[in-house]
Formats: structure tokens, C-alpha cells, sequence
């Protein structure tokens, strides 16, 4: 990864767009650093995502998003700095708490075995269930419920490894969705769906933070429908959150183009904003 | 959700969610049919009393079948076949057994473990690092007993446990996905390693001990009397509990390692637990009966084909399938060549090889070898 400094520096810039309580973030990291071996993946991040807010990391391959997002999950531990989720250190949280409250939704599953979707969902209700105690009637319908919300209940009864990226990809934020967090952090959750179910996710998530009030951190490479999806977008580069604030402030020529190292347009048009890049 | 009531809406169930009402679409509910077996519950319900049943059989069977049929007069009014039947019959059909449930046991759970049906103890080289490690311990006149405990058994263990760490470290270092080609190949690695070990070993042993390391290579289920299974029992019990234990978190680690972790396993202490718990059992399995191939392969899968696909209904379904299996396969060793005796590996690979390549043909269409 390179390392130079920034040319321009960036400062915090804008506001939400959508009057969130900033005042309590529900998932905060406060100056948090690691590194793979020496490899230095996040440096000196601090972010806050405020209870009920949908927020997007966005940034070019390798700088640091997916470590961010799997520090939040509490999934490694910062080598420096903390990660703090409702007022208190995450690391003190124990696992199973952890995972009744954040969810997290890796970039990729694999699994070989043919699960059925439901199989793959209920395993979202285990932090609910005991060791030699197995889901309940509520546990089932609570999964259902899960996978309708995704609009993918008639997928129940599938093989996982039968169905589409896409389709598995749903699968599993519904999984994320069983587990009834306060909080779900997805790695690049739209990568494999087409425009349909992209806007289908979005859309699912979208009611999810409204009618539950679930906060959500994604990771997208895909800029077009930011604007008129998420409260705020944190921008990474080389390891480092250089931008972050309401879509309309970060989603600007300059500080694109800083962050993926290529030109970058934009246009505003019917209150939404255009991103491309130019050849 | 609907406005005009009809019949699929009232067949509609409503549930709660987050305290909001959620309407489940008749579609949903037809779905429920099939679902209503997927309960894990019901599954094990249905699934424990069969598999017991079906290994009472087979022990009847193994215990019936044999070089002479049993005759229970006989039995009443002749101490010689009584003591046939006390000290060599039931002893090995109770041998065949424990193996036969071990094998499949540890099978299931390294399957779970590694995400890779086609991983088993012998296709993992952990077979093949527990006889080495037997091997070393005869051709140093190991073949004592510490308090009561074959140090054979210690040396298996200790082979078997470091090539599972092995293998284990091959395949994790390409990064943390762990691709399957990478897994079975260090498998095959390991155990082409071990079994050049124990040839170099034979070669320079002395001539008996060379021979009694290929009699143990070779193993049987022929024993004499419970001592030998009693001592077997004190290694196999607690890794069984272990093992079986494990089953939630092997489950959730089935369906990928990221999920799992993020729902709360702790999937090194996992990985460490079921590491530990294989190479016991398969140590002392396979120091007593010799490297006994795919039983751990075949008798997952066929579980899996009965119950489905949740490893904490495959965990105890293995272990019972795969006594009533073994018990089987051991009679027809017996049996086939009469009075001859065929070995029991001899079978099982015979089983064994079509359906490991069954297996390979269905997972290259799943993933990338």
C-alpha cells in the first residue's frame, strides 16, 4: 500500500444530511491504528455513526476499508487506539453479547455444503440460542421474517450453493438481519447483485433503518446511488478517513479524484449526483 | 398489506419482529411444510431413535455372523463357546464399533472444521501421522505401558497432533481463505512424508521390531477380551465429549469462518478443541486398528444424505452410523472369504474410493479445485 501523505489535506467537512443525533454515535473509533504484520492497513482512524444513520465507506482497493469495518465488528483488535459501541469499549463486550447488538456481513461466503437458505439464516439466531438448545418456533419465524424483508422468502428452502451471487448475497444480509442488531456493517454488500437487486438492498436497508432504527455501515464502489441513499459517507485513503460528511459535500471532483488517483466528474441533476470517471 | 380478505390471507399468518407486526405471505407458509423438518429438534428426534435401532441390528448381526453362527444352546451348556463368544466375538464386534464411530465422528467434524467434504482423517494425513508416530515408538522398543497405557498410543497421539497442526498451517498459508485443493494436497503431502518415515524406520528396525510395525500397520480389529478396548475407551471418551460439544460452533463454522466469528465463536479456541480432540481419538483408533481408510469420508456423507446438511444433528448421526457401518463391514471381512479373513480397510476403500471420487467430480462443479 502506498503510504505518502496526502497532497491536499482534507479536513472534516459538512454535515449529515439527515438529522441524526450526532451527539450519541451507537459505533465510534477513537483514533484507532493496525497493522498486518508491519503492513500498516488503518491508521489513526476516528469515526462516529450515529444511532439510526446509514452511513457509506467508500475508497480504492486496499485502503483499509474492509479492516476498518472488521475493527468495528470487533472481529480484530486494534493495535492502538479503541473501539467504542453504546458508551463503552467494544473489547469488553463479550462475543455472544457482541453479536446480539453488530452484525457483520463479510465480503465473500463460502461454503461448500448445501445449506438451505433458512439453515444459513437461523444460524443468525445461535447468539439467541444456548449450546445444546436449538432454534425455536420464534427463532424460525424470525428468519422467515428476515429473508421477506430482503424480499427473498421463496428462496427459503433453497440450496445456498444452488443460487446466485446475488441471490446469496441477500441471504446472507438477511442472515445479518436475524441476528435483530442494533447496528449492521456490510463489506461490499451490492458487489454481486445486478441494478434490480442492488436497489433492492438499498431499498431493504433503507426501511430497516427507518422502521427499526437499525444503524448501517457499507462499503460500495458504487457512487451513483449514494446520494440519494445515506446519510453520510466516510472517505478512506491509504489507511486514513481523509473525508467525511453528508453526500453532497463529499461527493466532489476534487476530493474523488484525490481519494481513487483519477480524474473524476460529477453532475448534479434531479437533486441526485452523477460520478464517472474519465477515459 | 392486503386489501381485499381472501383465502390465502387468512391462511396468512402475522408475526411479530422488533415489535413490529409483519405479514407472512401465503407463499411462506407453504414453505413452512417443508420447513417444519428442517427444525433441528424434530431432526435429531427423528434421527437418533432410527440410527440406534439400526445399530442394535447390526450388532445382532455382527454378533450372529461368523466362522459358525452362534448358537445360544451352546453358548448356555459349553464354556468353550462361551469363551469364544465372550473373549473373541463380542470384543471385536465392540471393536469394530468404537472404531467404526470415531473414524466417523472426527470425520464429520474436520469436515465442518475445514469447510471441505472431502476432508477426513486419512485424506488429512492424520492417519498417516499417527502411524508414523507409532512406528517410531516400536523401533525404539516403545511398545511398553505407562501406568496400564500403551505408550504407543501417546507416540500415535502426538504424531497424529502434529500433522494436523501441519496440514492445518500448509493450507492457512496462503492467507486466511483456505482453498480445498491446498488442504488435500498438503493431506497428500503429509501422508507421502509419513509413509516414507515409517519405511526408512522398518528399514532400519531390527527385523522384529520391523515386522511388528508392519503387523500394526496393517492393524486389526482382532482382539482378545476388553482390556485393550477399556484403555482404548480412556482417549476416545473425552474427545468424543469434546467433539460433540463443539458441534454448535462446528456448525456456524460450516457455513463460513467470517460468519461465524462475527456471531460470536471464538474460532481459534474452536480450531485448537477439535484439533486436539481428532488426534486423540484417531491416535488410539488408529494405533489399535490400523490406518482404516474413508470410513470418516463415506459415513458423513450418507448422514448428510438421511438429516441434511446441520452438523449438530451430523456430529451424533456420524458417530452411530458409523458403528452400525464398520460392524457391518467387519462381518463381511469375515464372512466373504470364509475361513479366510479379508482386512476391514480392504473394504471400506472399496466403498470408500468411488465415493471420494463421486464427491471430487460434485465439488469441482462448486468450486475451483
Amino acid at each position: 500500500m502506498k503510504t505518502e501523505p496526502l497532497t491536499t489535506t482534507i479536513s472534516q467537512i459538512g454535515g449529515p444530511s439527515r438529522p441524526v443525533n450526532a451527539d450519541c454515535p451507537l459505533i465510534e473509533a477513537k483514533r484507532v491504528s493496525f497493522a498486518y504484520s508491519s503492513l500498516p492497513a488503518v491508521v489513526d482512524v476516528s469515526l462516529a455513526l450515529p444511532r439510526g444513520a446509514m452511513g457509506a465507506l467508500i475508497g480504492a482497493n486496499g485502503s483499509g476499508k474492509s479492516t476498518l469495518i472488521r475493527l468495528l465488528a470487533g472481529l480484530i483488535k486494534p493495535d492502538s487506539g479503541e473501539v467504542i459501541f453504546n458508551d463503552a469499549a467494544l473489547e469488553d463486550l463479550q462475543a455472544r453479547e457482541r453479536a446480539k447488538r453488530i452484525a457483520y456481513v463479510p465480503q465473500s461466503t463460502s461454503t461448500v455444503f448445501p445449506f438451505t437458505a433458512l439453515e444459513v439464516v437461523l444460524t443468525g439466531r445461535s447468539p439467541y440460542s444456548g449450546r445444546f438448545r436449538f432454534e425455536s418456533a420464534r427463532d424460525e419465524q424470525i428468519a422467515l421474517g428476515a429473508l421477506d424483508a430482503l424480499d427473498v422468502a421463496h428462496l427459503a428452502a433453497r440450496h445456498i450453493t444452488e443460487l446466485s451471487g446475488g441471490e446469496r448475497q441477500l441471504v446472507t444480509v438477511a442472515r445479518a438481519l436475524a441476528q435483530e442488531p442494533e447496528v449492521m456493517l456490510l463489506d461490499e454488500p451490492a458487489s454481486a447483485l445486478d441494478l434490480k437487486h442492488r436497489t433492492q438492498l438499498t431499498k431493504a436497508l433503507r426501511r430497516l433503518r427507518d422502521e427499526r432504527g437499525i444503524a448501517v455501515l457499507l462499503i460500495t464502489h458504487d457512487l451513483m446511488l449514494l446520494d440519494s441513499a445515506v446519510d453520510l459517507i466516510f472517505a478512506m485513503r491509504c489507511g486514513r478517513v481523509v473525508a467525511s460528511g453528508a453526500p453532497e459535500v463529499v461527493l466532489n471532483e476534487g476530493l474523488l479524484g484525490d481519494i481513487y488517483d483519477t480524474p473524476v466528474r460529477t453532475m448534479r441533476r434531479d437533486g441526485r449526483t452523477f460520478v464517472w470517471s474519465e477515459l | 398489506m392486503h386489501s381485499i380478505p381472501s383465502k390465502a390471507q387468512r391462511e396468512t399468518d402475522t408475526l411479530e419482529l422488533n415489535g413490529a407486526n409483519l405479514a407472512v405471505p401465503a407463499a411462506i407458509v407453504d414453505k413452512r411444510r417443508s420447513i417444519k423438518r428442517a427444525r433441528v429438534a424434530v431432526r435429531l428426534r427423528v434421527a437418533l431413535p432410527l440410527l440406534i435401532v439400526g445399530l442394535i441390528v447390526s450388532l445382532l448381526i455382527g454378533l450372529y455372523v461368523g466362522y459358525q453362527p452362534l448358537d445360544l444352546a451352546a453358548l448356555k451348556s459349553d464354556p468353550i463357546a462361551r469363551a469364544v463368544f465372550f473373549r473373541l466375538r463380542l470384543p471385536r464386534v465392540v471393536m469394530a464399533g468404537l472404531v467404526g464411530s470415531s473414524l466417523a465422528l472426527v470425520g464429520a467434524a474436520l469436515q465442518a472444521l475445514f469447510r471441505n467434504p472431502l476432508a477426513d482423517p486419512f485424506t488429512l494425513g492424520v492417519s498417516g501421522g499417527a502411524s508414523l508416530g507409532a512406528s517410531v515408538a516400536i523401533a525404539f522398543g516403545l511398545g511398553l505401558n505407562l501406568v496400564g497405557v500403551p505408550l504407543i498410543f501417546i507416540a500415535a497421539f502426538v504424531g497424529a497432533a502434529m500433522s494436523v497442526l501441519l496440514v492445518y498451517r500448509l493450507a492457512h498459508s496462503g492467507g486466511s481463505a483456505m482453498l480445498p485443493g491446498a488442504l488435500l494436497l498438503a493431506g497428500i503431502v503429509l501422508n507421502l512424508c509419513a509413509s516414507a518415515g515409517v519405511l526408512v524406520i522398518q528399514y532400519l528396525a531390527s527385523y522384529g521390531r520391523a515386522l511388528q510395525i508392519l503387523r500394526w500397520l496393517i492393524g486389526s480389529l482382532d482382539v482378545v477380551g476388553f482390556d485393550l478396548i477399556w484403555k482404548m475407551l480412556i482417549f476416545q471418551i473425552p474427545g468424543w465429549v469434546v467433539l460433540i460439544a463443539c458441534a454448535r460452533e462446528l456448525h456456524l463454522l460450516a457455513t463460513g469462518e467470517e460468519s461465524a466469528a462475527s456471531l460470536g465463536v471464538n474460532v481459534r479456541r474452536t480450531e485448537r478443541m477439535v484439533f486436539i480432540a481428532s488426534s486423540l481419538i484417531v491416535g488410539v483408533t488408529v494405533s489399535v486398528g490400523g490406518a482404516i481408510g474413508f470410513v470418516g469420508l463415506i459415513v458423513p456423507h450418507a448422514a448428510r444424505l438421511l438429516f441434511g446438511q446441520d452438523v449438530r444433528v451430523l456430529l451424533p448421526a456420524s458417530f452411530l452410523l458409523g458403528a452400525a457401518f464398520l460392524i457391518l463391514a467387519d462381518t463381511l471381512a469375515r464372512v466373504a472369504i470364509s475361513p479366510g479373513e479379508l482386512p476391514v480397510g480392504a473394504i471400506t476403500a472399496l466403498l470408500g474410493g468411488p465415493v471420494f471420487l463421486l464427491l471430487l467430480r460434485r465439488q469441482q462443479r462448486y468450486s475451483a479445485m
